[in-house]
């Protein structure tokens, strides 16, 4: 034991020195410097916080006026290294947030907020960035330190209740400041202009320069302002490559299969991207969790037998007039609220660092509530958190002691790396201690997906939610904010850990997905949901599965039931849509081979038919799975796409939206007009409004993708 | 010539001197900027924070009481901008790579220390903070336990027992690592 301690002491002693860069030391003590003037002629401002430097004051009266500090700092900025002249000063934000930042915990500090308010210089090596910046590329201006939020301007501060507020001696000094005189080479009025701009907290003009918002401009001679904007994560959202599935000749692979996917994450995220007039990265569009994410009133199961019902419709594709699509809907028995099975819930919070964003472990926090309402008293949480390592927050409470789970829930803060292996770990070994045999046992996993302690190996991560599978502990993850989102570790954990995943980009998706679904996303009713399709040569000469690229099974694994696949909860509906195309419709696309002839298929017998479909599941506790089967037959086929139900009409606009936005391989002339058109004549009853809020990020990403066709 | 003490310095720039001031940070930089680093983990964080520090002692010195050691109270509000800088923003994503990076360049030995620091950086940072924060400034910067109380505002005993904690923390970890090969 001992040597183990002796080792780390002796590698510190002998680690080389930890020296700091020179220029890094020198610009600090010039920012310092400047900053330390400042307060100096601060406290001759009139101000009353500390009497011993009063005498002083006196005999700078006149020298150091804020405006004098100006000139200083000007002579100062050729003394920073980097592009002399180009240094750009920026006057600057301060807030509330660094104040208690840097000292905390002092309370023999009877320093006075304002006074703290004084100017922090960024100057650093920024300064060619800067000068890059400056040329109007706002790209290149480097990401704002990690205090953003409010600009302030010195003086100001923000009192208990988060106002600003402006220290009334500094105000008046800057009003007298005005009347001084001003520095040559700057418009008079401009430095109370420019100040009174920068007042302004969170004016979006501000963010990129424009000239008259330069303070820079009185410095050095590029204006240039620091973008005080809200510091936004971005281009690190990870996505897995997805190739679309090909067209298919039914002569050589008649046979598709594939796992369902009850997951909506992508159709939030799109929804998140597009709501920013972006058009969402291909990869992030998964279209069969676009047309997913709407509950269909499809044909539930007759009898409680099978626990969903199967319904296959033909009709006219309105993409291409030569083929057609097969849409196949399955709806999941909805469990009555009475027999709902008790809930052993464990959730596990992110509460790294880069969860520290309005759109994260707030977001979170008040998800968790509205699900909270959703429960019923005998049910059981627990909280687990993780950061830098993973702790349990609340012991398994029944959920009528709600006020301890609301306050364990308050008392979470955002902080530190994230330690995402550790805390599914302990998450699970928190529901499997608490497991109930006749309930529903699942893990809850809220994050953003950045794993950086701990396991962080997707392949190593997937192993251990594959083995927990076994135990019946089920898992949902829940995916927050945009930038820095995992999307491709979050599909790992769900897929494989007889899980769904959602991403909550609003309350009103929290409320989607935790209360109006809460019973599909918590109880699942079949697990290991397969279809496979066998199209009949005769009938259909090529096929292409629209979206579940990401769930391809092999042929041989729809029999395997080792082979894991989607979960169907109470109530879900599931859609696949296939393009088929029609032998004899004049529409092949892929062309007959010169030296061999395709053998003649059986027609006398199966021409009535399409295909034959079948479907594999098992119940929740059980282990070997059950299988149903029905042909979709011609005489099913409608004439006119108008024929076909509200649903699926529209389910087939949410698929051509999906292909729309992964580049529009197969819809040829189809646009988003007609798209709209569609949505709108099948929106039926829309309860909810989610259709309607369909049919506008239509249109969002109509006008997206004009801007960026230009 | 005599070199005038942290309190004189202090003192004159209390007053409003400009170049006991600038001869304080000067002779104190390098302090916060290790300690930064070693909390930290990387260089660019801990250049900020050191700048941020740097910056707040104009402010800040006044309530420098006389009665403490300079580098004591520095260390102090050194920890405490990190540790809050740890809880409210940072991406450890880089944690100690720079360690490890900058090695190439050296002799064996010398490298072969680079590493070893590197593994050892890597052993306090699987501690929880209030242990990785007290072994830190105990092992690494080579400080008592009385020091190291003063600094954490926590009793000499608390610092006794972390320090026991973080004993039985690596113990186990590389009783862990063994097992597991």
């Amino acid at each position: 034991m001992k040597d183990e301690f002796d080792k780390l002491k002796k590698a510190f002693t002998e680690a080389p020195e930890i020296k700091p860069s020179p220029e890094a030391k020198k610009a600090a003590i010039n920012v310092a410097m400047a900053a330390f003037e400042a307060e100096k002629a601060k406290n001759h401002q009139g101000n009353h916080v500390d009497s011993r430097l009063k005498e002083q004051d006196n005999k700078l009266v006149d020298l150091l006026t804020l405006s004098q500090w100006r000139i200083s700092m000007k002579k100062l900025t050729y003394l920073l290294p980097g592009a002399a002249g180009l240094v750009v000063l920026a006057l600057v934000a301060v807030n509330t947030h660094q104040f208690r930042f840097l000292f905390p915990n002092d309370t023999s500090s009877m320093v006075n907020e304002a006074e703290l308010a004084s100017v922090k210089v960024k100057s650093k090596f920024d300064t060619e960035k800067f000068a890059e910046g400056a040329s109007g590329d706002s790209s290149t201006a480097p990401a704002p330190s990690f205090f953003q939020s409010k600009n302030l301007t010195p003086g100001e501060y923000i009192n208990e209740q988060g106002e600003t507020v402006m220290n009334r001696d500094v105000a008046t000094a800057k009003e007298n400041d005005k009347l001084r005189q001003i520095p040559e080479g700057i418009e008079p009025g401009s430095v109370a202009h420019t100040m009174w701009l920068l007042d302004q907290p969170e004016t979006p003009t501000l963010a990129r320069s424009t000239p008259d918002a330069s303070v820079a401009g009185m410095i050095a001679p590029q204006p240039e302002i620091m973008p005080h904007q809200q510091y936004k994560e971005q281009g690190q959202d990870t996505f897995t490559a997805i190739e679309a599935n090909p067209l298919k000749l039914t002569q050589q692979n008649p046979v598709s299969t594939f796992s369902i996917d009850v997951d909506t994450a992508s159709y939030s995220f799109v929804r998140a991207s597009l709501n920013q007039n972006l058009l969402p990265p291909k990869d992030a569009v998964r279209i069969e969790e676009l047309i997913n994410y709407f509950p269909y009133d499809y044909l539930p199961p007759k009898d409680q037998q099978a626990p969903f019902g199967v319904s296959t419709t033909v009709m006219p594709n309105p993409w291409n007039e030569h083929t057609k699509l097969l849409h196949i809907g399955i709806k999941g028995y909805q469990l009555p609220a009475q027999t709902q099975p008790r809930a052993n819930l464990v959730f596990l919070l992110d509460t790294s660092g880069s969860m520290n964003q309005p759109n994260k472990l707030p977001l979170l926090k008040n998800s968790f509530k509205l699900l909270l309402s959703t429960l019923s008293d005998e049910d059981t949480v627990s909280i687990v958190s993780y950061a830098g390592s993973a702790g349990t927050v609340l012991e398994p409470t029944k959920v009528k002691n709600k006020a301890a789970i609301l306050s364990a829930l308050s008392r979470l803060n955002a902080g530190g790396s994230t330690s995402g292996g550790e805390g599914i770990r302990l998450a699970y070994q928190l529901a499997e201690a608490n497991f109930d045999q006749n309930g529903v046992n699942r893990v809850i996993l809220a994050t953003d997906g950045d794993f950086n302690v701990g396991i962080r190996n997707q392949e190593e991560l997937k192993g251990f939610i594959e083995r927990k599978r076994n135990s019946g502990v089920m898992l949902s993850v829940l995916g927050f904010g945009m930038g820095n989102y995992n999307d491709a570790l979050m599909q790992t954990l769900a897929q494989n850990g007889n899980g769904n995943a959602a991403y909550i980009d609003s309350l009103s998706e929290a409320r989607k997905v935790l209360v109006e679904e809460a019973s599909s996303t918590l109880f699942s009713i079949a697990k290991d949901v397969k279809i496979q399709m066998e199209f009949n040569p005769a009938a259909v000469s090529e096929y292409r599965l629209i979206g579940y690229e990401t769930r391809q099974l092999k042929r041989e694994d729809f029999n395997n039931d080792k082979v894991d696949a989607g979960d169907i909860g109470s109530g879900h509906s599931v859609t696949a849509i296939y393009e088929i195309t029609p032998t004899e419709s004049g529409g092949k696309r892929i062309d007959d081979l010169r030296y061999q002839t395709p053998e003649k298929a059986d027609v006398s017998s199966t021409q009535t038919e399409y295909g034959f479909l079948k479907l594999r599941y098992k119940l929740p506790d059980s282990n070997t799975s059950q299988l149903i089967e029905q042909p979709v037959l011609v005489s099913e086929n409608f004439d006119t796409i108008d024929a076909a139900d509200n649903d699926v009409r529209f389910a087939v606009a949410v698929a051509a939206f999906g292909q729309l936005l992964r580049g529009g391989q197969y819809t040829a002339e189809y646009g988003y007009d007609e798209l709209i058109q569609m949505a709108q004549n099948a929106k039926g009853g829309d309860p909810f409004g989610y259709r309607a809020e369909f049919i506008t990020l239509v249109r969002l990403a109509k006008s997206a993708d004009a801007l960026q066709a230009q | 010539m005599m070199i005038t003490s942290d309190y004189a310095l202090v003192k004159k720039a209390n007053t409003g001197d400009s170049a006991a001031f600038a001869a304080l940070l000067e002779r104190h930089y390098d302090l916060i900027y290790r300690l930064a680093y070693r909390m930290l983990g990387n260089q660019q964080d801990a250049e900020d924070i050191t700048q941020d520090v740097c910056v707040a002692l104009s402010h800040k010195l006044a309530s420098f009481k006389s009665n403490a050691k300079l580098t004591t109270w520095l260390y102090q509000v050194t920890v405490n901008t990190c540790r809050d800088f740890i809880r409210c923003c940072v991406s450890t994503r880089k944690t100690h790579n720079d360690f490890v990076q900058i090695n190439q360049i050296h002799t064996d030995t010398q490298a072969q220390r680079r590493e070893d620091a590197a593994l050892a950086y890597q052993m306090i940072n699987t501690l929880e903070e209030s242990l990785r924060e007290t072994a830190l400034l105990v092992v690494a910067e080579g400080l008592n336990h009385a020091e190291a109380a003063e600094i954490l505002a926590i009793k000499e005993s608390t610092v006794s027992w972390r320090m026991l904690k973080v004993r039985e923390n690596l113990s186990a970890l590389t009783e862990c690592e063994v097992g597991t090969i």
